[in-house]
């Protein structure tokens, strides 16, 4: 009698059987004060010491693909949800800031909003339509809608610049009362904006894998009938997570924007979408940390192998098929297997 | 028959059709308040079939649900989920990368009311839910196993989470889908004496193959072949019925 089962699932448990350990679980959850807070302090050295040892504004992409690919990670590790259309919204938040940078407004706070709310706008309408196929055709559909958007992007020379990305995109001031205004045209002040609002998200999702609805949500990626049964109404659970990813990885294409003062149509190529995918497999899904440190290594062997070889993408490739072969919890997974066979026993859990 | 307010669910002439086959034809049953009713009946009879109705994972061509005396038969299987139906899967289907504790904690959490879209306060600042949640997993012995890893329990163990699992949704009515397929006859008698304890306290339906355990621990059966009812009655009867012995026991 198993022939009430959904097709689908066969298919979505295979693509999950990489993931060992789950997403929600050992790190992030708040265990003893001090492991804590000796977490925060070096997550906070790592980024006050990252632009000492390389280029400022290769330190400034790290942390602008941190946060895209933390948001990717609520999808892939803690949901489940393998999306390769993340670039949509990193490009839909991106050129949505852009333009209004680009025509004269100014203010930090409505670029950041709006690039939030129409990158999770546009992720709200691709989540209606695809959230309940299950694993490879959800992953499909979100190719599909991103090639949509790309398209709409390429098109639409008037507003976003077509095929040459749009120019002319001024960076924001922050004006706060009594305080005074911050411009942030020096590189240095712009890498701090971009530490805050990374420090900011990575709290954010910290405590969102941790809270009920991170539990449930990873809950539904092990079995999502089961969590049906429990009483979970688990596709708005996934749009929701879709939503935030979305409106997340708007505010981080905002921020590329702001970067290089263009918004290159490049950047809502689906390769885009592969490519943080890539970010979330190297590091790891079982904390918000993998993805991190997924995407500098990613960005860091970008540039070096391109300057080797102008067939970079080649090497990216093997590099990529070499982690997930041997590595299939990525490089965090990698490391706190080492020291798990250093320091003996788990951590307790109490929730 | 039953006088209407003994009834905790029913069904009335529920029918499922997968293609041409009929899988469930017509189906009468009426579970009774803190009775355990046991539901026997040869592979295909389509006794999972008839859970997953019941529970709104499938939804019937025809007939209809009565929980209590509340129609359900147009509800998403959540909502039956939350008005106290909750069940046991054939295949174990607890969460494997999560820990018993946290398992039984998605469950109680909803139990109690809890709202998934909390984003912001911790799992572990739920200090009622985790209590609940422990109550069950020790009410099954299972407070040893509380924080390791669920992959790495045994079989058996993760079978009697899955029962805390379904102890913790504080149901009104339990519906176990085969709770000892898989185990060793050790590990089979121990859920045998789980089921035994929460009988009288929940109403149960059990569907189960081993007829040991079901004429030792029914107050009812009811016999299923080919999508229909064929008999019913006390484990004694049922014992006795000719017409079941051809269609199950096969003598």
């Amino acid at each position: 009698m198993r022939s009430s089962d959904h097709n689908g699932t066969v298919l979505a448990k295979s693509i999950e059987e990489p993931v060992e350990i789950s997403s929600v679980g050992t790190t992030a959850r708040p265990g003893p004060l001090t492991a804590n807070l000796i977490r925060s302090i070096g997550i906070i050295g790592a980024v006050s010491i990252l632009p000492l040892v390389m280029p400022i504004n290769i330190a400034t992409e790290i942390l602008i693909f941190g946060i895209f690919a933390m948001a990717a990670n609520l999808l892939i590790g803690t949901a489940g949800l393998y999306s390769f259309g993340q670039a949509a919204f990193f490009g839909t938040g991106g050129y949505a800031a852009g333009y209004l940078l680009a025509h004269g407004w100014t203010s930090l706070p409505l670029a950041l909003v709006v690039a939030c709310g129409s990158g999770g706008l546009i992720a709200a309408a691709v989540g209606i339509l695809s959230i309940r196929r299950l694993g490879i055709y959800f992953m499909m559909l979100t190719f599909a809608f991103n090639q949509l958007v790309y398209y709409i992007v390429y098109s639409w020379r008037s507003v976003t610049g077509g095929e040459d990305g749009l120019a002319g995109i001024r960076r924001p001031v922050l004006e706060l009362p009594f305080v005074g205004s911050f411009s942030f045209d020096d590189n240095r002040s712009f890498y701090a904006l971009a530490s805050v609002l990374f420090l900011a998200t990575m709290i954010v999702l910290v405590r969102m894998v941790n809270s009920p609805f991170g539990l449930v949500l990873a809950a539904s990626r092990q079995n999502s009938r089961r969590t049906v049964s429990l009483g979970y109404p688990v596709p708005m659970l996934q749009l929701v997570a879709f939503v935030i990813a979305g409106a997340i990885s708007g505010v981080a294409g905002a921020l590329f924007a702001m970067l290089y003062r263009i918004m290159p149509i490049d950047s809502v190529h689906w390769t885009g979408s592969a490519y943080v995918v890539f970010m979330v497999v190297i590091g790891g899904q079982r904390n918000m940390l993998g993805p991190v440190i997924g995407a500098a290594v990613f960005i860091w062997l970008q540039g070096l192998f391109s300057l080797v070889w102008t067939r970079w993408p080649l090497l990216l490739g093997v590099f990529v098929i070499v982690i997930m072969a041997s590595l299939p919890n990525g490089l965090v997974g990698f490391v706190s297997k080492l020291s798990s066979w250093t320091v003996k026993g788990r951590g307790q859990r109490q929730c | 028959m039953l006088a209407q307010n003994q009834i905790v669910l029913a069904a009335d002439r529920l029918s499922k059709r997968f293609g041409g086959n009929t899988v469930v034809d017509q189906v009468s049953i009426a579970f009774a308040k803190g009775r355990l009713h046991s539901i026997l009946g040869p592979n295909g009879a389509g006794k999972t079939t008839l859970f997953n109705l019941l529970t709104r994972d499938l939804i019937p061509d025809s007939g209809a649900i009565r929980l209590g005396a509340t129609d359900i038969t147009d509800l998403t299987p959540d909502r039956v989920a939350r008005m106290g139906v909750a069940r046991s899967y054939q295949i174990s289907s607890v969460y494997l990368d999560m820990s018993a504790r946290e398992n039984v904690w998605v469950a109680a959490y909803r139990a109690r009311g809890g709202n998934p879209f909390v984003f912001w306060r911790q799992v572990t600042r739920f200090a009622e839910t985790r209590e609940w949640a422990f109550s069950c997993l020790q009410r099954l012995g299972l407070v040893e196993i509380a924080d390791v890893p669920v992959r790495e329990l045994s079989y058996g163990d993760q079978r009697l989470l899955e029962l805390a699992v379904t102890l913790a949704c504080e149901p009104r009515i339990i519906l176990l889908d085969e709770p000892t397929a898989g185990l060793s006859s050790k590990e089979a008698e121990r859920v045998k004496r789980v089921i035994l304890a929460l009988k009288g306290e929940f109403s149960i339906i059990m569907i189960e193959h081993n007829v040991g355990i079901v004429m030792d621990l029914s107050d009812e059966i009811t016999v299923m072949n080919r999508g229909a009812v064929v008999a019913h009655g006390s484990p004694f009867e049922i014992r006795e019925n000719r017409d079941v012995q051809e269609a199950y026991f096969g003598s």
